[in-house]
């Protein structure tokens, strides 16, 4: 195993991934009361996966000659193992639960994992443990587009059963997961590389000038 | 012969000290992002359901127990952990745990201010559109106030109390986020069971003994309205109750001598007056869920 592996907060990501995987569980046991967990599970699965690039030595680490790209690309394959545990767990309460519907709902474990992963990715920059405040943000998040329903008239975000309208939602989804896929480049992108490809135009500029 | 003027340092009173702290944390509060995002969609959603004419008009309250409860618990918790890397130094620091962390708990004020503010913009509304009176379903001035104000001021205010005592008794990662989890899975699964089975006393004892509840449910045509068990009044009592406990327990992390005594004092009868609320709260109130129609007749729901 990398270290780069090793050295991930495999606590965190393993409490809120067994924490979700209960809650679907409890899904599953209770089909008609247990509708409203699937949401909460996500939340938690997606805090979980929020804690993949906390980095206690990030002193220590950053100065290390390799990108911070590299380190995130290792580093996201930790957010598979709520994916992975997620999944199995929407697969039991699929098959006990009516309102649960398999390919839909795993669809939308990925999505919050991957905005979870992004948002990590780009408070990354400036916080070394940026777990907790990506998990808060997404977890609350998911819970109030679960709860609420902002966009109900037009698209239900959030949906858990087959008889919603997936095909809006995976287009939103879709969206979500290339706005994603944009912030964490640019999130990683290596800051040294901006710089050095845009100085020497502008002192080319200045000699000419005189 | 000499003289010798000694001046005393004028020691600070305990209760200046807790004020002035509390005054520091009230404006930290106010100004934290979190806690601006959940007063800016409480406002917005508000707006969006002011001439909204469904008869729900009593589940209003789930908008500031959310943006203004579970955002000011995470608001807390941040607030409490924020001084955890210059932990050193604030233990130097002239003011005890205790003292910091009641002032922690007294910016816990703020959101219940918040929550009177939405409040008193609700029953503004509610004279400008007012619903239908079919909508309040057995409930009378009184105990709508006792709802409304469970679910705004006092969801606030035992909200924030809470971040305080996650912060200062759970110390791993990610445990804000599972707190309001477990909290959210208490709250949904006390509603679930009361909705598969309305006249149950179990159902009626786990709603009254969580921390949010709603009292109705409208049947998806909206033509009419079913009551649910328990005494708003008493179960306001309960959540007050649940406020001073949490408090008590902030306080008593870092509590030592005589005021950890006087803690567990408070901390043991503020428990019984929970019990006892929350049974009050449980046979208290209307003896069977009831049925309103649009007409305003009523009837006793059997099952659900």
């Amino acid at each position: 195993m990398p270290a780069v592996l090793r050295a991930a907060p495999w606590g965190a990501v393993l409490g809120g991934t067994t924490a979700g995987a209960l809650l679907l569980l409890v899904a599953a046991g209770a089909p008609r009361a247990g509708a409203a967990f699937v949401p909460l599970a996500l939340a938690l699965l997606a805090g979980a996966a929020a804690f993949v690039l906390d980095e206690p030595a990030a002193a220590a680490v950053d100065a290390a000659p390799r990108s911070l790209r590299s380190r995130t690309a290792v580093r996201a394959v930790v957010a598979l193992v709520p994916f992975a545990v997620g999944s199995f767990g929407l697969l039991v309460a699929g098959q006990h639960a009516a309102h649960v519907w398999l390919p839909g709902t795993v669809a939308l474990l990925a999505g919050c994992v991957l905005v979870a992963v992004a948002v990590s990715t780009a408070l990354r920059r400036r916080l070394p443990a940026p777990g907790e405040s990506a998990a808060a943000a997404v977890g609350l998040s998911i819970v109030a587009l679960a709860t609420f329903e902002p966009l109900s008239r037009w698209v239900s975000v959030m949906p858990t059963s087959s008889d919603a309208a997936w095909g809006r939602t995976a287009a939103v989804w879709s969206v979500v997961a290339v706005v994603c896929g944009g912030v964490a480049a640019a999130a990683t992108r290596d800051p040294l590389a901006a710089r050095w490809s845009g100085r020497p135009r502008r002192r080319r500029r200045r000699r000419r000038r005189h | 012969m000499t003289s010798t003027l000694v001046h005393d340092a004028p020691a600070a009173a305990p209760a200046s000290t807790v004020r002035q702290l509390a005054r520091l944390e009230a404006r930290r509060f106010g100004r934290h992002p979190l806690f601006l995002v959940g007063v800016l969609f409480s406002v917005i959603t508000m707006v969006a359901i002011a001439d909204d004419r469904s008869p729900d008009s009593l589940t209003n309250g789930v908008i500031p127990s959310f943006f203004l409860g579970v955002l000011s618990m995470v608001v807390s918790y941040r607030l409490t952990r924020s001084t955890a890397p210059a932990a050193e130094a604030v233990d130097a620091a002239p003011t005890s745990g205790t003292t910091r962390t009641a002032a922690l708990c007294l910016a816990g004020l703020v959101p219940a201010a918040a929550g009177v503010v939405w409040l008193a913009v609700m029953y503004v509304v509610f004279a400008v559109w007012p619903p239908d009176a079919w909508a309040w379903a057995t409930f009378d001035a009184a105990d709508r106030l006792a709802i409304f104000t469970a679910q705004s001021a006092v969801a606030g205010l035992g909200a924030a109390l809470l971040g305080v005592v996650v912060a200062r008794w759970l110390r791993f990662p990610g445990a804000i986020v599972l707190a309001v989890v477990v909290l959210l899975a208490w709250v949904l699964s006390a509603q679930a069971v009361a909705a598969v089975d309305a006249p149950s006393t179990l159902g009626a004892a786990l709603r009254m003994t969580a921390p949010f509840t709603v009292w109705t449910s409208v049947d998806p045509g909206s033509a009419s309205i079913d009551t649910w068990l328990g005494s708003p009044a008493w179960h306001l009592l309960y959540l007050l109750t649940l406020c001073a406990l949490a408090a008590t327990a902030a306080m008593l992390r870092d509590a030592a001598g005589r005021t950890r005594v006087v803690l567990l004092r408070v901390g043991g009868a503020c428990a019984v007056v929970a019990v006892l609320a929350a049974l009050a709260a449980t046979t208290g109130g209307i003896d069977e869920p009831t049925r309103t129609s649009r007409d305003g007749s009523t009837s006793v729901v059997s099952e659900h």
